[in-house]
């Protein structure tokens, strides 16, 4: 069985608790994701920055950032390790969510892409529902665009209709009293 | 008809014309507002549009009163006026949403607010301000065939009339028409005196009948059509409350599948935002909510006793709650609040647990933040500015050194400024600016945190004090107290900055003399959507 590597991640920090000194000392990713579920976030950060592998360090750091609260530096900071792995399903997976949550449709649109080629059709049911965000939020950005367009037309033309107009008025109306 | 009986007839008419132009200019902005707001842009585009449908109308006005029966044209105009302001409540959503579509965030909004609301105003508007701009020369010509005389003479008296039919309008929509009676209604009520006039007109000049009665019926039947519909809550939220206010549209909200129910306040709400959250028990809201940064300073002052609060923008007192449930153990809350809105105040008595006044807790409704600060007495330990407007629009005069320099004078001795700021982090526009004017202000430096999950910042200033700053002692707090977890998220690099007066950041002074802050706002919306897009760019 494979876990998701959070869950995996979350039971060993569970299973072999490191005491508050050694952990001040410790760098990586098991250390990260224990010392941000106890709200210490700089220092999980810290500590993911020092993961000395690429793909650990990429998922920490989106790990810990997105923790915080800093949405876009944790896609920035997953990005860059799928730049390295491009296939990681986690990275990914959480790419993809925070690039929904920040509204960022395409993006989210081709990384969900990405992830349901590299999962299994099990592991992708549970993750259908970002793709369904993923186009919505990009059928909205249509629509938005679409919106722009046709304020500016209207703009356009009632200012042609009103010039047309004032000319018509001055040609055709002529005084006849 | 005498001639005395038909001047003064003329002029009632001009008169009722003006005042049913600035019924629909006025309410024009507030039947766009749930979608565009009330911003300056808005504002802009409506008198901008009105202005040049009236000079079309005095155009065609002109052309038409060198007719033979000006009389009877005048009298169409009203008419074909008065149908055209029937139907604005009706037309107001389809043709506003077709220009914004539902579900737009704000950092996507800029353009859309911009050419939207002007392409909604001229499409809604112009056309029943170009039927009244005809009225004016129309008038003139009539007022000239009856007395004789001078142009000039003629020229003023219609002018004279129009104008004051249009104070009374102005007056009358701002402070009676729309608060009393909605925006149907005052539509609807413009359009029958503009019907009432033209048909009496048409009448006055033997107009044509059969004409007159197709007209009537049409009009008529444009008054029984649907009324002004804004946009409907969200789905997953239930309407508790609606009030038109001379401000604003409010309304209140609740969240369904909620525990206790959550409920926002929300005005002129066309995008994502809301104006305040009420939670049945107070304290903390969930992670994303900037109110939560306000209860910070009490926990690093280190006060005993009370703790004096001025919240400047009380809305419907989200602050004071927060407050009342974060605040160290031992210290009440002593709490005074300016809104602007008395509607908000009453909303939030009735929906939002406010509460009536007592001496501990004065909400003061129908004030300005920096008129009101005027009358209040003694100072405080902290004062909250969160004082916004359409939305995503910090008032220009609510946000200069000016301003900031009287806030000061308010505080004790170390007290402290807690401000809102919406923005994008610290290399915004609109942040950077209102923080190195706040720090210019206050002869210091201010502490800026980004609130995680939120598009706001938060900035701290104290007066003649030192700002705590992370690994110092003034930093921590008691790890148990409920806002220990804000500050680990704060010790995350690229949370905080402290950040100084123009000369060190580089951002704009914003002065009573020149504050370009709703250009910088513009700035900071389209800054977003840039770098949104970059990150789009950058799919590996």
């Amino acid at each position: 069985m494979r876990l998701p590597l959070r869950s995996a991640l979350l039971l060993a920090a569970a299973l072999f608790p490191v005491g508050e000194e050694a952990v001040a000392q410790e760098v990586g990713l098991q250390a990260a994701v224990r010392l941000a579920g106890e709200g210490r976030l700089a220092e999980a950060l810290e500590a993911a920055r020092g993961e000395p592998a690429d793909l650990e360090r990429a998922q920490a750091e989106l790990y810990v950032l997105h923790h915080a609260g800093q949405l876009t530096e944790a896609l920035e900071a997953g990005l860059r390790g799928l730049e390295a792995t491009p296939g990681d399903p986690w990275l990914l997976e959480r790419c993809a969510y925070v690039a929904l949550s920040l509204g960022a449709g395409e993006l989210a649109l081709d990384l969900c892409g990405k992830l349901r080629a590299v999962e299994s059709p099990a592991a992708w049911e549970g993750h259908a529902w970002m793709l369904e965000e993923a186009e919505g939020l990009v059928a909205q950005r249509e629509r938005e665009s679409t919106a722009l367009s046709r304020a500016r037309w209207t703009v356009a033309l009632a200012l042609l209709v009103g010039v047309g107009a004032a000319l018509a008025v001055r040609r055709r109306l002529p005084a006849d009293g | 008809m005498g001639e005395r009986g038909g001047t003064l007839g003329l002029l009632t008419i001009v008169a009722g014309a003006g005042a049913a132009t600035l019924v629909v200019e006025l309410a024009a902005v507030r039947v766009l507002a749930p979608w565009f707001g009330t911003s300056t842009t808005v504002w802009t585009n409506v008198i901008g549009v009105v202005l040049l449908a009236l000079a079309l109308g005095y155009a065609l006005g002109s052309r038409l009163a060198a007719r033979t029966h000006p009389g009877r044209g005048l009298g169409w105009a009203l008419v074909v006026a008065a149908g055209l302001t029937a139907w604005l409540p009706a037309l107001a959503h389809p043709v506003a949403s077709a220009f914004l579509p539902q579900g737009v965030t704000l950092d996507r909004a800029a353009g859309l607010l911009h050419w939207g609301s002007l392409a909604a105003t001229f499409v809604l508007f112009a056309p029943a301000a170009l039927a009244l701009g005809c009225v004016g020369p129309l008038g003139v010509e009539c007022l000239q065939r009856l007395r004789g005389g001078h142009a000039g003479t003629a020229g003023g008296a219609v002018l004279c009339a129009s104008t004051l039919g249009s104070l009374v309008g102005t007056f009358g929509t701002t402070h009676y028409l729309v608060p009393a009676a909605g925006l149907t209604s005052s539509f609807r009520l413009a359009a029958a005196v503009l019907l009432a006039l033209g048909l009496v007109t048409l009448w006055a000049y033997r107009g044509r009948r059969a004409g007159q009665v197709a007209t009537l019926l049409v009009v008529t039947g444009s008054f029984f059509g649907p009324g002004y519909a804004p946009q409907s809550p969200r789905e997953g939220t239930r309407l508790l409350a609606a009030r038109q206010s001379p401000y604003q549209a409010v309304r209140v909200v609740e969240f369904e599948g909620t525990p206790g129910g959550r409920r926002q306040l929300q005005v002129n709400e066309g995008f994502d935002s809301f104006q305040s959250v009420w939670q049945p028990e107070p304290g903390l809201l969930p992670p994303g909510h900037y109110y939560n940064d306000f209860a910070l300073p009490p926990w690093w002052d280190g006060a005993r006793g009370s703790w004096r609060v001025l919240v400047l923008g009380l809305g419907a007192g989200t602050a004071w709650r927060v407050l009342e449930g974060a605040l160290p153990e031992g210290l009440t809350l002593e709490a005074e609040g300016l809104e602007i809105d008395p509607v908000v105040v009453e909303l939030a008595r009735e929906w939002m647990e406010l509460g009536e006044d007592t001496p501990e807790r004065r909400a003061h409704g129908g004030w300005d933040a920096r008129a009101g600060l005027r009358y209040l007495e003694g100072e405080y330990d902290q004062i909250v500015l969160d004082t916004y407007a359409n939305q995503m629009e910090i008032p220009a005069h609510l946000c200069t050194s000016e301003f900031f320099e009287e806030l000061a004078g308010h505080l004790r001795p170390g007290g402290w400024l807690t401000i809102n700021i919406g923005g994008f982090g610290h290399a915004d526009p609109v942040v950077a600016a209102v923080t190195a004017t706040a720090a210019a202000a206050f002869g210091g430096e201010a502490l800026v945190a980004r609130v995680p999950f939120s598009r706001n910042c938060i900035a701290h200033l104290r007066r003649g004090a030192e700002l705590p700053r992370p690994d110092t002692e003034a930093w921590e707090i008691d790890p148990a107290a409920p806002v220990a977890q804000l500050l680990r998220a704060l010790e995350v690099p690229g949370a905080l900055q402290i950040m100084g007066g123009p000369s060190s950041s580089g951002a704009p002074l914003l002065r009573d003399d020149h504050n370009p802050i709703e250009h910088l706002q513009r700035s900071s919306i389209a800054a977003a959507a840039e770098a949104l897009g970059a990150l789009e760019a950058t799919s590996p």
